[in-house]
């Protein structure tokens, strides 16, 4: 793992610190994702050392039991850092952890793998862990996330970190004031969650968790239980669960029936251990005590504990009674009566009467009952189940007064799950019949309920993105808000604010809808008047007032005072975020007053849900912890995950934005943004494939919606496939064509399906657009000089020169284009003066030494050698010293020269080879190679030029063999590497535009002064080659000084030497002859002027005979299956080959003598023929 | 040989407590022991403390990286492969006579490499035996961990650490200590022997990056598969 030192430094900084990645990395965030990905790494690899080398745990007493518990390592679960194992149970495991991005520590459970074997048991553990991370209260543990980790599912929790209440007792009576006290406390957390609809199922001492002041809170909520019902429940054959604090219906094991009372039970068991230091039933083994808890009445407190005061005892056995329905109905009401103990008034619960021990005495010893006790019971029987029918009813009657007080404190708190759980329970209360008062106020709560539920799902569903499904429009919310209002026969804004005033005034939900009208306000401008109007009478605080005023709303400077002065402790959180939005809207800033807000109300959902939002764009960091927030708070808000979706990909986390994208999903299939959002991650992960199917899927569901197009454009792209890339592109821009992003990307598409014309219209478009885009004028200059257009991409560069001063990739490219423009000279002097201001970096100095010597100023040449070796002659980097040493080599030097040349290189070799790329190496071999020869070293320098030096730098080694050879006095395998060197390169002075053709000029003119002593004669005139390694190594000075008449005339007078050459199509030589005769037939006035006419008409016809007996060859290989394909593509390049053109365009055979036109019309017709053919043959 | 035996009773160890702590302590016994003083309970529990850590390791070396070896039909059990490590282990410490308390836990940690190594090399010679003959049935799930050289590897690496980061690691993770036992032998602040393991977690990792197959949750990794 080659890591940057700088992610070491920032990892021990974590891990020494204890301080939060994001903090650690605050002034480098770009490697945060990198920390963060090594510090989960980290987690993985401390759990694989620590399988090996555990840090604690038993020394040695005992090695063996512990050791060999499978799973003793710490689990990698991504976002945290697992700290320890803190208990292990039946079911899992639970760990200590850190919250990556809270900070804070966290409890983790991971429950064993083998219980959970089906995925609908998976689902279900998933939904019903949902469920009560929704429970929020002070004395439940919190549950914060749930997970899956390779199949085990897990979920995270608050670390409390005082013990149990197991712990604490050990075994001790406590006082009776506490206990009540306690169990009271315990009975109004479990009232919370049995109106979530949560059942316990597993309440017991180890299970209340105390912090360090000693406040309890209850844990382990029932999720294992629940789950492991019906699956493998032993381990070594002992049943798990601790038989002492199950009701009796659980020991029976009637898992239909085992509800809320279940849990009353238990906190009886609670309530009696605490009092007497010991629960109810403990006998020897669990079976015996299971036969206890279903079969034996629980022996009376004050047995065991003198001091436990009557009415608690009586409040404790009606918890522990056998039959569910006698205990108490709710938690609320044993919490009620505990209360009512510890105040000293009168206690609802009664012992249980002479009449019921009686007949359990009876049931008991059946044998030992007369018939007489019989007759004297059934008496007193009958009349107490009179009583009894009637003490019920009023019992029913005020348990669903109760729940439907309850219905609206959940209500206020947008606790909408408990709201409708409580509504359910009344409901089922008052089945089949009840009195009408109280089913008239159960309808009115159902009414409310569906009211306010309705007025939240707007609030929440508003969208910031305008069109996008599955989300609404601020007009659409404030016609949902009309609907409602009026539906539920509110005042909706057409009436006198006075009497609607005095309407809501009436309601008990008047504060729902007051909240409801000041977000419609928010929505509509419209209505804010009368908002303002009735709001300001149903709410007179003057801050209030002032702030529902529509004129303040609309006056930022107003509204910055507010901010600046709001009274962020003493106002509710609602207002103070209307001032927020409204001062965002209108541009302000309101960071400072979101963040104050939510440090006063760090629990407020609004609070971190906007605050986070404000900031994904400029602080996506702290926008992930409050969104994070938000979603914790409220796990079924979708805006909330879609929002920390887009800061997660902002932070390049993607499969975390991914996940949260689904979840979005999840709870608004129809979200249009978070179906397309999850494309995006797929694209970056990678997953180009799932991307498309996204991308499709998002388009049938939402036709218009551009960027969906663009990035299934994109995604299409990526797979080569450019025809349908295309289409989406195109489809995007219909959709909205002022999208230069797009329009670039289009164009760049039809670039690589060649549609020259189609890109270049498209390039232009976008720079009309976007003159800045990044990236276009690089594509578009490169295009244009695909099609020749250089003066057009020099422009286009100039501009990327520009705006990229620094590189000197861009730079070249310019110089290259100027070159082509015969502006060489030119590109040397203003090189020359930009390397006057001395940058420090090699890349400026790259190339210029060479274009000095390409254009003979060797003087300037040596100076940029000795500018080189001053500067770099020291370099370390291979990639430098490379260059540096084979530029100083090219003219043949001084000793100290070679000298500094040599070291360099010699540095190089002798550098570990890991250090740089695996392509580096034949470059390196010949600079060596090079030296060698100007050390004289000739043999050396051919043997290492013949090894793998020969794959690189195009003709050069052959060139420095030749001259090699030549220096050895081996004239003719001289003129032979030289001709073969020579006919490997195209020679012709356009393309002298870059330093390596650069290299290789100067090298190919040493050596033909060296080894062509008669060169300067035959360009005279005055001289003809003797063989035909002489006249291919004759055909580089040629083509670089544009004689194309001697160059075919060559190429004629080989064939004429060797008639095999022309024939051997492999070898191409007869097209490369036609190409230069037909250049060399060029009537083109300023190049070849004062050539005959008659002598160029002669080439061109050369030129036609040469390329139709080509053309004849290729007829041979159509019946090849092999050779088609080539055949095909090489006859293409012939209809494209621009050097032909003089013989095959009809603007240029226009200008012919008529004579001529036919015979060059039926060649190319003939060539189109073989093309076809060779496309049709099958 | 009054050490075998108390290693072999049992490995009680358990009660090492306050005086374990007490480097000065450890030392004047161990300036006993080089002196030929009759041999005191600490440093009875000071050697067998070392020989329970080894067991330890052992095991869960065993546990860990070879599980098929635990199972029918070896059904290899953890004492029948460390009894001669043990002794081993002993012997050599009670031949060297470590002038300090720093350099006794220094053999100590590096005999305890050596007989893990041995081990493990062992280890996996039998497990490709079972591996050979297991082939014809097919292999029980979670079984395929099994044949492993991490142990091996793992220990190579920590041989490579730097001389202080391998001490730390060693004390910390071979010998159990925590970081103020390990402040106390060597005679520097707690946060530095934290950091000194810390820095060797990050170069074992570093080292021994491929040990671990990379997450698939994220699916960050292993799923590039155009472009």
């Amino acid at each position: 793992m080659a890591d940057d030192p700088r992610v070491l430094q920032l990892l021990e900084e974590i891990m020494g610190s204890g301080r939060a990645p994001e903090e650690v990395c605050r002034a480098s965030p770009e490697l945060l994702p990198i920390v963060l990905e090594r510090l989960q790494r980290l987690g993985a690899f401390e759990a694989e050392i620590a399988a090996i080398f555990p840090t604690h745990g038993p020394t040695a007493s005992n090695p063996g039991a512990s050791a060999w518990h499978p799973g003793a390592d710490l689990p990698a679960i991504p976002g945290y850092i697992v700290l320890s194992v803190l208990g292990r149970g039946g079911m899992g495991v639970v760990y200590q952890a850190r919250h990556l991005k809270l900070t804070r520590t966290v409890a983790i459970k991971m429950l064993l793998a083998g219980g959970f074997a089906t995925p609908p048991e998976l689902a279900r553990f998933m939904r019903e862990a949902q469920a009560i991370a929704v429970l929020r209260h002070p004395n439940i543990v919190q549950v914060f996330d749930v997970g899956d980790l390779e199949g085990r599912p897990y979920f995270t929790m608050e670390y409390v970190e005082g013990g149990s209440l197991a712990q604490k007792l050990a075994g001790v009576p406590q006082p009776a004031r506490d206990a009540s006290a306690m169990v009271a406390t315990l009975a109004e957390a479990i009232q919370v969650a049995h109106a979530g609809g949560i059942v316990h199922r597993d309440l017991k001492p180890a299970n209340i968790l105390l912090t360090a002041e000693g406040t309890p809170k209850i844990g382990d909520f029932g999720l294992a239980r629940s789950y492991s019902e019906g699956s493998d429940l032993t381990l070594g054959g002992t049943r798990l669960g601790t038989p002492s604090y199950m009701s009796p219906e659980q020991a029976i094991g009637r898992e239909g029936t085992i509800g809320p009372s279940a849990d009353i039970y238990s906190l009886g068991v609670v309530l009696y251990e605490m009092l007497t230091g010991r629960p109810p039933f403990k006998a020897e083994t669990p079976v015996e005590t299971e036969r206890q808890v279903i079969h034996n009445d629980p022996p009376m407190p004050s047995r065991f504990n003198a001091k436990v005061p009557r009415d608690l005892e009586t409040i404790c056995l009606k918890c522990l009674r056998k039959e569910p329905e006698r205990r108490y109905a709710t938690a609320a009401l044993l919490a009620e009566d505990l209360r009512r103990f510890l105040a000293g008034e009168p206690i609802h619960a009664r012992p249980v009467g002479i009449a019921e021990r009686t007949g359990k005495w009876v049931r008991r010893h059946p044998s030992a009952a007369g018939m007489i006790g019989a007759i004297a019971l059934l008496v007193l029987l009958v009349s107490a189940s009179a009583l009894r029918v009637g003490w019920q009813r009023a019992r029913i009657n005020r348990e669903v007064s109760d729940d439907l007080r309850q219905v609206s404190e959940f209500e206020r708190v947008s606790d909408w799950n408990g709201a409708r759980a409580a509504l359910e329970r009344a409901k089922g209360r008052l089945e089949p019949a009840g009195p009408d008062d109280l089913r008239r106020r159960a309808r009115r709560a159902e009414d409310n309920l569906t009211l306010v539920t309705k007025f939240d799902r707007i609030r929440l569903g508003r969208t910031r993105f305008a069109g996008a499904p599955g989300q609404l429009t601020n007009e659409e919310a404030a016609e949902g808000y009309r609907a409602a209002f009026w539906e539920a026969g509110l005042p909706d804004g057409s009436g006198a604010p006075e009497d609607d005033a005095a309407t809501i005034r009436r309601l008990e939900i008047s504060d729902a809808i007051l909240a409801a009208m000041d977000d419609w306000a928010i929505c509509s401008k419209q209505v804010r008047p009368w908002v303002f109007a009735v709001s300001s009478r149903l709410d007179p605080d003057p801050w209030r007032v002032v702030i529902r005023d529509p004129a303040v709303q609309t006056d930022r400077k107003k509204l910055e005072e507010l901010a600046a002065s709001a009274p962020v402790a003493l106002q509710p959180t609602r207002l103070l975020l209307i001032v927020a939005v409204a001062l965002r809207n209108l541009g302000g800033d309101s960071t400072e007053l979101l963040r104050a807000i939510q440090r006063q109300h760090p629990d407020d959902f609004w609070a971190n849900f906007e605050l986070g939002y404000l900031l994904i764009q400029e602080h996506p960091q702290d926008a992930i912890s409050y969104l994070r927030a938000a979603t914790a708070i409220r796990p079924d808000a979708a805006s909330a995950h879609f929002d920390l979706g887009m800061a997660l990909s902002a932070t390049n986390r993607l499969s975390d934005a991914m996940h949260e994208n689904e979840r979005v999903l999840e709870l608004v299939p129809e979200h249009i943004e978070a179906r397309h959002n999850v494309g995006v991650c797929m694209l970056q992960l990678h997953r180009t494939d799932d991307a498309i199917v996204q991308f499709r899927d998002v388009i049938r569901r939402a036709p218009r919606l551009q960027a969906a197009h663009g990035n299934l454009g994109y995604a299409f792209e990526s797979k080569k496939l450019y025809a349908q890339a295309a289409q989406e592109y195109r489809e995007a821009i219909r959709i909205g064509p002022d999208s230069a992003g797009l329009r670039n990307n289009l164009a760049t598409t039809l670039h690589e399906m060649d549609d020259l014309e189609g890109a270049r219209g498209e390039y232009e478009n976008t720079l009309r657009l976007d003159p800045e885009s990044p990236n276009t004028h690089v594509n578009f200059g490169r295009l244009l000089k695909e099609m020749g257009r250089l003066r057009e991409a020099s422009d286009q560069f100039r501009i990327v020169v520009v705006q990229h001063p620094r590189s000197a990739e861009y730079r070249n490219e310019l110089r290259g284009l100027r070159i082509r423009l015969g502006e060489t000279e030119a590109v040397r002097a203003e090189w020359q003066r930009d390397l006057s201001s001395e940058p420090p970096e090699h890349d400026a100095w790259d190339g210029y030494a060479e274009l000095c010597l390409f254009l003979g100023s060797t003087n300037e040449y040596h100076r940029a050698c000795r500018e080189l070796l001053a500067r770099f002659g020291d370099s370390t980097d291979v990639h430098i010293a490379e260059r540096t040493a084979r530029a100083c080599l090219l003219a043949p030097a001084g000793e100290e020269e070679v000298r500094s040349a040599s070291a360099l290189i010699d540095r190089a070799l002798a550098t570990d080879k890991s250090q740089y790329e695996d392509w580096m190496e034949p470059f390196l071999r010949f600079v060596h190679g090079f030296v060698e020869f100007r050390k004289n070293h000739m043999e050396a320098a051919i043997s290492i030029m013949n090894g793998r030096a020969s794959t690189v730098m195009g003709p050069a080694p052959q060139l420095v063999i030749a001259m090699a050879e030549h220096q050895l006095g081996r004239d003719q395998e001289a003129r032979r590497a030289l001709a073969a060197a020579v006919m490997a390169f195209d020679w012709r002075r356009p393309n002298a535009d870059i330093r390596d053709t650069w290299i290789y000029h100067v090298l190919r003119r040493e050596a033909e002064a060296a080894i062509l002593p008669d060169l300067p004669a035959f360009l005279e005139g005055k001289y003809q080659p003797h063989d035909n390694d002489e006249r291919f190594a004759l055909q580089g000075v040629c083509q670089f000084q544009g004689r194309y008449a001697a160059s075919a005339q060559l190429y004629a007078d080989a064939f004429a030497a060797d008639s095999s050459l022309a024939e051997d199509l492999r070898n191409g030589l007869r097209h490369s002859a036609a190409c230069t005769a037909a250049l060399a037939g060029r009537n083109i006035a300023q190049e070849n002027q004062g050539n005959d006419p008659k002598q160029q008409a002669a080439w061109r016809e050369q030129a036609r005979q040469w390329l139709l007996a080509d053309a004849l060859s290729l007829r041979a290989f159509l019946r090849n299956d092999k050779a088609r394909p080539q055949v095909r593509t090489m006859l293409t390049q012939w209809l494209a080959d621009p050097d032909l053109a003089g013989i095959r365009d009809p603007e240029n055979l226009c200008k012919l003598p008529e004579d001529e036109r036919a015979p060059c019309v039926a060649l190319w017709a003939q060539v189109r023929d073989l093309q076809q053919a060779s496309q049709d043959a099958k | 040989m009054w050490l075998l035996s108390a290693v072999v009773s049992g490995l009680d160890c358990a009660a090492m407590g306050e005086d374990f702590r007490t480097t000065a302590v450890v030392q004047r016994y161990l300036n006993d022991l080089n002196g030929d003083s009759p041999a005191e309970p600490i440093v009875r529990d000071l050697l067998s403390h070392a020989a329970g850590r080894l067991h330890l390791l052992c095991v869960s070396m065993l546990s860990r990286n070879y599980p098929r070896l635990t199972r029918p039909p070896l059904n290899l059990q953890s004492e029948e492969m460390l009894g001669g490590l043990v002794e081993r282990l002993l012997k050599a410490l009670q031949k060297t006579h470590p002038p300090t308390v720093r350099q006794f836990f220094g053999l100590a940690n590096q005999h305890m490499r050596w007989e893990l190594n041995d081990l493990a090399r062992r280890l996996d010679e039998r497990s490709h035996a079972v591996e050979l003959r297991d082939e014809s049935v097919p292999a029980p799930e979670n079984s395929g961990s099994g044949l492993s050289p991490n142990t091996r590897r793992m220990l190579g690496a920590i041989e490579s650490l730097p001389v202080e980061e391998r001490e730390a690691f060693e004390l910390m993770r071979i010998q159990g200590m925590s970081a103020a036992e390990v402040a106390g032998i060597v005679g520097v602040a707690e946060r530095t022997v934290q950091r000194r393991l810390n820095r060797a977690l990050l170069l074992l990792m570093g080292t021994l990056d491929d040990l671990r197959p990379p997450e698939k949750a994220g699916g960050r990794f292993g799923e590039v598969s155009e472009d």
